[in-house]
């Protein structure tokens, strides 16, 4: 049965890699600087940077290092561009310092973190989910920074475009959480199912003016707030405006102080501008059965093993619930209590020896058993997390 | 064809492994099924080995890495040890012939050595290969329409590489019309898939 090739193949359907998509999304979102230092996993997004930013007017810089990448970053950012930067576990081991110093000083950033297999140089071209704590908790003292963690070329770019909106409207840097199997997977994309919109804006003097949320006449300094989870409307260095940038603790006004409790309140404020409002910054893809007494719980490229480990475990007649969670921090709370509900085993299924997300979701799923499946060196595959569900080896059907 | 296929492509890097799966994935893309190819391989540049899973599939691709394949294609030595089980009964296996010392073994699965590198040096390229053994693939497994594949090497070769684009046809014709004069043949002993038998056995 010959079938006729379609030459005419719609436009918006295209081979793209997670990388490529990310890149995209960024441009989509309004991106306008990049620099980056080519790294596998990662070297996708800087390439496509690289050929595409500058033809929509932005800047794209080969970094000579990781450091110098982020730096470039951050100043581009408080001068007022949406800024993004990538990179694989060594790079960002450098980059760990300056990300602390956006975070202290306010600045919107997006990093890209395609995992590969650590530790240290690890292995350049194996996939790896071990960076998720190395992510989440880099900065001196634990503040929470929102880690977004695609499982799919699509989902590369609607997350990317995600991440620039929290970036923005936190003022704070987002990580997107990549690994280097869904970075170089290429995969069918249809451009007109991803969406058009652009990633928000960060609050600027005059936004908040014009909603009347704020009747400050008067700008009262770089980071000033009233209640600690507000966030400081933006004004650029450069500007009309003195702004001062300091990593190190500061008041309101960004003048170096200890110990007052300004200072401290400009500490907690860091972790209130996001803990106050994290049911807002939630994204999860919950597919719930009612009556279910197992809930897997997967992220990143093993949610899709996941996905396909449920779907055959439902076809064998197992009731079964499976959360696939985007935005690993803030942690989801509340989609993650109404997904336990009636569950009695959690299965969080990772590429990563010891369960680095299950350490951290384990105190929030009380009353149920909650076991891990967990390998490195490759890819967790549907099998074996069928093997976890059944506890036996899975026979396919 | 099966709701999905899912196979894998392996070799030394260099052989056009990668390619060879991203031509395939290209070609069904156009004729607009769902694919995804998910490349693996070690930090050498040259020499080291290569494989990637290509998934063609007329519904969405839930997980991209799979246990089991329905068919292969094997360009070296340790890629048909490391391989050779994993193909599902009933399945393919397609390997070439000039890289083997110790042939495929199983008997239930349909298996078709490729003189591929030999086709191609005789059509005066050598880096022309990894096309014959498409064709060869092509023509027992037709996932993907051979227009499609010509259409999906213009957008995988590089411009400046267009003029190998008859090259790279030829080839393709070359593997086609190798497996398809091998069915003839085998096709008087009955042997081929669903039959039990194998094309043919290489000892």
């Amino acid at each position: 049965m010959a079938r006729k090739a379609q030459s005419h193949l719609p436009q918006s359907i295209r081979l793209r890699s997670g990388n490529q998509m990310m890149a995209e999304g960024a441009l989509q979102a309004g991106c306008m600087f990049f620099a980056g230092y080519p790294i596998t996993p990662a070297t996708g997004i800087f390439k496509t940077m690289i050929d595409l930013l500058p033809a929509k007017g932005g800047i794209a810089l080969s970094a000579p290092d990781e450091i110098s990448a982020i730096a470039y970053c951050i100043g581009a950012s408080m001068r007022g561009s949406r800024s993004m930067t990538a990179t694989s576990g060594p790079g960002w081991a450098l980059m760990i310092e300056s990300i602390q110093y956006a975070l202290m000083t306010e600045t919107p950033l997006v990093v890209s973190l395609v995992q590969r297999l650590g530790p240290s140089t690890g292995g350049a071209t194996q996939g790896a989910q071990g960076d998720v704590l190395l992510a989440e908790f880099c900065t001196s003292g634990g503040y929470t920074l929102p880690v977004l963690c695609p499982t799919n070329a699509s989902e590369c770019y609607e997350l990317t475009i995600l991440a620039f909106t929290w970036a923005e409207l936190l003022r704070m840097p987002v990580i997107l959480l990549s690994d280097k199997e869904t970075g170089m997977t290429i995969e069918s994309v249809d451009f007109s199912s991803l969406p058009r919109s652009t990633a928000q804006n960060r609050p600027s003097n005059f936004a908040f003016r014009d909603l009347g949320t704020h009747n400050r006449t008067e700008r009262k300094g770089t980071y000033y707030f009233d209640a600690l989870h507000e966030i400081p409307p933006f004004a650029p260095v450069g500007g009309d405006r003195k702004v001062t940038a300091t990593g190190s603790a500061h008041d309101k006004q960004g003048r170096l102080q200890k110990n007052s409790t300004e200072t401290i309140d400009v500490l907690k404020h860091l972790e209130q501008k996001i803990s106050w409002r994290r049911d807002d910054f939630v994204s999860v893809v919950s597919d719930l059965q009612p009556s279910a007494t197992t809930l897997v719980v997967s992220y990143g490229v093993t949610a899709r093993a996941a996905r396909s480990a449920v779907q055959q475990a439902r076809n064998a007649g197992e009731r079964i619930s499976l959360l696939v969670i985007h935005s690993l921090f803030p942690i989801p709370v509340k989609k993650l209590a109404h997904a336990l509900q009636g569950v009695d085993t959690v299965l969080v299924a990772e590429e990563n020896m010891s369960g680095l997300y299950r350490s951290v979701l384990e105190r929030y799923c009380k009353g149920a058993k909650v076991r891990g499946v967990n390998k490195i060196g490759a890819m967790i595959t549907p099998e074996e997390i069928l093997e976890a569900v059944f506890e036996e080896p899975w026979q396919p059907a | 064809m099966h709701q999905a296929h899912e196979m894998i492509v392996s070799g030394f890097g260099g052989q056009g492994v990668l390619s060879l799966g991203q031509i395939l994935s290209y070609g069904a893309m156009i004729e607009g099924k769902e694919v995804s190819w998910m490349p693996s391989y070690g930090p050498e540049m040259r020499g080291g080995t290569a494989n990637c899973t290509v998934i063609v599939s007329e519904s969405r691709i839930s997980s991209p890495i799979v246990s089991r394949f329905d068919s292969a294609v094997i360009l070296n030595q340790p890629s048909l040890e490391k391989f050779e089980g994993s193909v599902k009964p009933g399945g393919m296996l397609f390997f070439e012939e000039s890289a083997m010392i110790r042939p495929p073994k199983r008997t239930d699965i349909e298996v078709l050595g490729v003189p591929a590198l030999q086709e191609a040096v005789k059509l005066g390229k050598k880096q022309v290969a990894n096309m014959v053994m498409l064709g060869a693939f092509l023509q027992r497994c037709p996932l993907v329409q051979s227009e499609s594949i010509l259409e999906a090497l213009k957008g995988v070769l590089p411009e400046r590489h267009h003029h190998l684009l008859p090259l790279n046809k030829q080839a393709l014709m070359a593997g086609i019309e190798f497996a398809f004069r091998r069915e003839r043949s085998s096709k008087r002993t009955l042997a081929g898939p669903g039959t039990g038998i194998p094309v043919e056995r290489h000892n």
